[in-house]
This record gives C-alpha cells, sequence and structure tokens, in this order.
C-alpha cells in the first residue's frame, strides 16, 4: 500500500512570502514554497507559460533592475518579464 | 469512494480490481458550475477600463495614413502601447525601429523606440515607470484584421491588439479590429471599448519616429512574373545576386499555381489582391526565419552594461 501514501500540496503559510510575476498587464502569484530552489526563468516557465510565450522573454526585471533568468528567485519579489522583439502581417 | 482533489490535474480516486489498486479520473462529486461555450470563449471588458484618449490615439492613426500615402507600395508600421505603473489612465505610444513592407512589419528589439507623442528616445525597454499592455500595426488599404503571423506574436504577448486597415487617403476613413489576448487565446473585442470617442485635434506624430521606420528597398530581380521578391532586413538576408534561372523550372510551376488561385478567387467571388496578399505574407515571414537562426543563447548578452 506504499504506492498511494499521499501529500499534502505546500501552502503559502510556510514562512515564504509570494513571488509575483509579471508579463504585461498579466500578474501571476507563485507561493514562496512552489518558488523555493527555481531560478527567475524557471519561474516564468513553470507558472507563467499558460499566459504568455515564455520562450519570447528576453528580460527580466526586478525592483527597477535587470536580473538574469538564471538568478535564484527571492520570495517577496516581484519579477517583469518583457518580451522585446516583435513580427506583424 | 475517496475523491482526491489535486491542484491542476482534476479529481482522481483509488479504484481496485481483481489484481490490485490503481488511480482512475472521476468527476468532482461537489462540483457547482456549468460553464457554457459561449462564457468558455467570450470575454468581457471591465465598464471602468481606462481608455486610450483620442488625442494620443490620433497620432498613431496620422502615422498609420502617412504611412500609407508616403509609398504608393502602401506600407505598414507597428507600435507598442506602454500604460503607467503608478497611474493606470495613463498611456504612451511608442513606435520602435523597425523595418516595414507593404504585408509585414519586424522589429528585432524594442530597445529603440520613440516616443509619439514628444520624440522621446526610449534605450531601453520598458521604460522605467511603464508596463507593456499592447500594440498597434496598420494593414493599409487591406482589411483591418487578425492574421497568422499576427496570431504568431500577439497571442504569447498579453495585452490589447489593434489591428488599422482599410485606410482610404482621399477619404480620410479607416476600420479597426482590436482584440485583447490572455492565457494564450484572443478575444474580439469592440474597439471603442478601449478608445475614447474621437475628438477633433491637430495633434499628430513625433516627426523623429519617421527616421526609425527602415522602407523596403526597392524591387531588383526585375522579374515580370509573380515570383515574389527578396526584401532585405539589415543583415537578416542579405542582398546576394538572385540566379533565378537556376530554379526556373520551379518557379514556372509557382507561376502556374499563382494562376490557379487567381481564377479559382475569381471564380468562387474572393479577390485575388487579397488572397495574394496574405500569402505573401507567410513568404515573407518563411523567408525571414529560415534565414535566421534562431538563437536560444543567453539573451542577457545584449543587455548588460
Amino acid at each position: 500500500m506504499a504506492l498511494f501514501n499521499f501529500s499534502r500540496p505546500s501552502s503559502n503559510n510556510d514562512g515564504l512570502d509570494a513571488i509575483q510575476l509579471i508579463i504585461n498587464d498579466e500578474t501571476i502569484e507563485v507561493s514562496g514554497a512552489d518558488a523555493a530552489g527555481l531560478t527567475v526563468a524557471q519561474l516564468f516557465a513553470k507558472y507563467a507559460a499558460g499566459s504568455c510565450d515564455v520562450s519570447r522573454i528576453n528580460r527580466y526585471v526586478a525592483q527597477g533592475r535587470i536580473v538574469s533568468g538564471t538568478t535564484p528567485a527571492e520570495s517577496g519579489t516581484v519579477y517583469s518579464g518583457a518580451i522585446a522583439s516583435e513580427s506583424k502581417g | 469512494m475517496t475523491v482526491l482533489r489535486t491542484a491542476n490535474n482534476g479529481c482522481w480516486a483509488i479504484k481496485s480490481n481483481a489484481w490490485g489498486l490503481y488511480l482512475t479520473q472521476v468527476a468532482d462529486p461537489d462540483a457547482d458550475t456549468v460553464i457554457s461555450k459561449e462564457q468558455l470563449t467570450g470575454f468581457e471588458v471591465h465598464e471602468d477600463v481606462p481608455k486610450i484618449p483620442s488625442e494620443l490615439w490620433q497620432r498613431w492613426i496620422n502615422l498609420c495614413v502617412e504611412m500609407t500615402r508616403l509609398d504608393s507600395r502602401n506600407l505598414e508600421v507597428s507600435c507598442r502601447l506602454l500604460r503607467n505603473e503608478a497611474d493606470p489612465t495613463l498611456y504612451r505610444i511608442a513606435v520602435p525601429e523597425q523595418s516595414v513592407t507593404v504585408a509585414s512589419v519586424r522589429v528585432d528589439s524594442f530597445d529603440k523606440a520613440i516616443d509619439i507623442a514628444t520624440g522621446e528616445v526610449i534605450e531601453q525597454w520598458p521604460p522605467v515607470g511603464w508596463r507593456p499592455c499592447g500594440s498597434s500595426h496598420s494593414h493599409n488599404t487591406m482589411d483591418s484584421f487578425f492574421s497568422g503571423t499576427d496570431d504568431k506574436y500577439e497571442i504569447g504577448d498579453p495585452g490589447l491588439h489593434i489591428v488599422v486597415g482599410n485606410i482610404d487617403v482621399k477619404a480620410n476613413t479607416y476600420t479597426l479590429a482590436a482584440s485583447v489576448t490572455a492565457n494564450q487565446r484572443r478575444f474580439l473585442i469592440e474597439p471603442d471599448t478601449v478608445l475614447a470617442p474621437a475628438v477633433d485635434t491637430e495633434l499628430t506624430y513625433h516627426p523623429s519616429v519617421l527616421e526609425i521606420i527602415r522602407l523596403p528597398q526597392p524591387l531588383t530581380t526585375g522579374f515580370t512574373s509573380y515570383a515574389p521578391r527578396v526584401t532585405s532586413y539589415g543583415t537578416a538576408v542579405p542582398q546576394a545576386k538572385l540566379d533565378m534561372s537556376l530554379i526556373a523550372g520551379e518557379l514556372e510551376t509557382y507561376n502556374e499555381a499563382i494562376d490557379s488561385i487567381i481564377l479559382a478567387c475569381t471564380q468562387r467571388g474572393l479577390s485575388p489582391e487579397k488572397v495574394l496578399s496574405n500569402l505573401s505574407w507567410d513568404l515573407e515571414d518563411k523567408a525571414y526565419w529560415d534565414s535566421v537562426p534562431l538563437t536560444l543563447e543567453d539573451p542577457f548578452y545584449w543587455s548588460a552594461a
């Protein structure tokens, strides 16, 4: 019966503040526990892919400063992703 | 039966058969909502959404008209919409450096853009204190609708996207198609739900925006057939001399196919001009992307000061 021992999903009450991901006018909130151990780019790839084409994000900004996508995400931080090129037809 | 509710993967229950236990997906016994298809695909614009002021929008429309008037080829043009972070009722329109053709616009980077109202040069995108919230581009004299290329680049770029089309320079008229993209979907909306009513204004685009719009090269192939022209996009598509005779047989087949499409359009009541314009967009897009390998390197190599 070991196979069907279930665990509860992590909650927001884990002492870690939630992280906000912003792409244009869309905001996605990720609990601190869910964000633990992920980089900024990994966070967007995992949680913002339903809202935008994350492969076109060229730049991440936190508190007005450009940060690398490989930076470990910090709880309580607001990260913006910017799409910086396009084509129209 | 114990129902196991997961965050993103629905409801499950443990089922038993003669050999053992396994999980099977089940309906949520506590489900309390029926969502209609209309609701699922619909979009309701906030009644109090801040509308883009006519004084700003008219500047953009004037630029679309100018690009149609500027060249007998009726050129397109594109802009980005920005909303103030502190006061979302404030908008800006930025015109990025771009290459334009009769049927497409290409922007390699928003990092060089010009404010359509003030002429301020924006050197890092997005400008501090402003949040990208959409885009607009013109279809010059063609219909206002969202093409396949527009879908490709706008559906994953959440926000308001508006096409300006059917521009009649003499009559000073145009049509709009407006949409909001979200959740990797496009929702069509009425333009007047997001644009303030038009007012008479003499305000127009800042003249410096014309300096960052690269016009297409003159046709150089000398071909008189329907063979597609190749447009220059800076270094992306080198303008080497094309010896089209090397593909003469394929071009003959191509021209026959175009003749066949024109005939079919005529017989079935479609506008050959519009159908061929649509096809030319796909061709231009394909020509560009086939010539530029996608680079998946660190996207920050160019942004580090």
